[in-house]
């Protein structure tokens, strides 16, 4: 990969920790992705727990700015590749919310990806996963 | 027991045999589904308005977690890379 691993590392992290807390599944998908973008897994999970630190004191609104910032860093070639490892972050637990859609759009945007584009991704990856489970429901409920 | 057949060969469905056939039929019917329903086992799974597991629960998280290991073992996300990529 040209992108810089802290580059991947910090949009990853933003997905996460718009997700909650650092779990277990996560740490399975990170290492998934390591492995496909050829990136040494150990190295990606110190980025991320890195940047989770950054993250930690953000509200939404700077933690969406701080991973459309590192998202306009990533490599033009690999700009698909990364939001396909982003689609994997963002859908690891199972469960595809409103705001999960909200923010993956955002990031495709900032990745230069159009947004039909982007829609097409995530449904091939929603094909994919039959047991996903799309939920409409307010996060914060 | 001699059951009437209509023209084309088909059961004749107004006669009285027919109806006691239909009748047992049911209830043997209604006595699987019965001994069925005895069977199921009751889930401690927390589950949606749609009836799918709730994969916010502890159980949810466990079984995803599954599914992400299994996925990684097929190494799923290189292969999806390779198909749209390379």
């Amino acid at each position: 990969m040209q992108t810089p691993t802290i580059t991947i590392a910090s949009i990853l992290a933003a997905i996460i920790w718009a997700d909650g807390d650092f779990s277990e599944i996560e740490r399975t998908t990170i290492s998934e992705i390591a492995e496909a973008l050829d990136i040494p897994e150990k190295e990606l999970t110190m980025n991320v727990t890195a940047a989770l630190v950054e993250l930690k004191n953000l509200d939404e609104e700077n933690a969406t700015d701080f991973a459309v910032k590192h998202a306009t860093k990533v490599n033009d070639e690999e700009t698909g590749e990364v939001f396909q490892a982003l689609l994997q972050m963002a859908l690891c637990d199972n469960v595809l919310t409103y705001n999960e859609v909200h923010n993956l759009l955002a990031l495709a945007e900032a990745l230069d990806i159009d947004q039909d584009a982007a829609v097409l991704m995530l449904c091939d990856l929603v094909k994919s996963e039959p047991e996903l489970e799309v939920s409409f429901e307010p996060e914060d409920e | 027991m001699a059951v009437k057949t209509t023209a084309s060969g088909k059961m004749d469905k107004r006669t009285k045999e027919y109806k006691e056939l239909k009748a047992r039929l049911a209830k043997a019917r209604a006595a699987k589904a019965k001994s069925t329903t005895k069977k199921k086992q009751t889930s401690t799974l927390k589950k949606t308005a749609s009836g799918k597991v709730d994969k916010r629960t502890k159980e949810g998280k466990a079984i995803a977690e599954r599914m992400a290991k299994a996925r990684k073992a097929k190494n799923s996300l290189a292969n999806r890379l390779k198909r749209l990529f390379r």
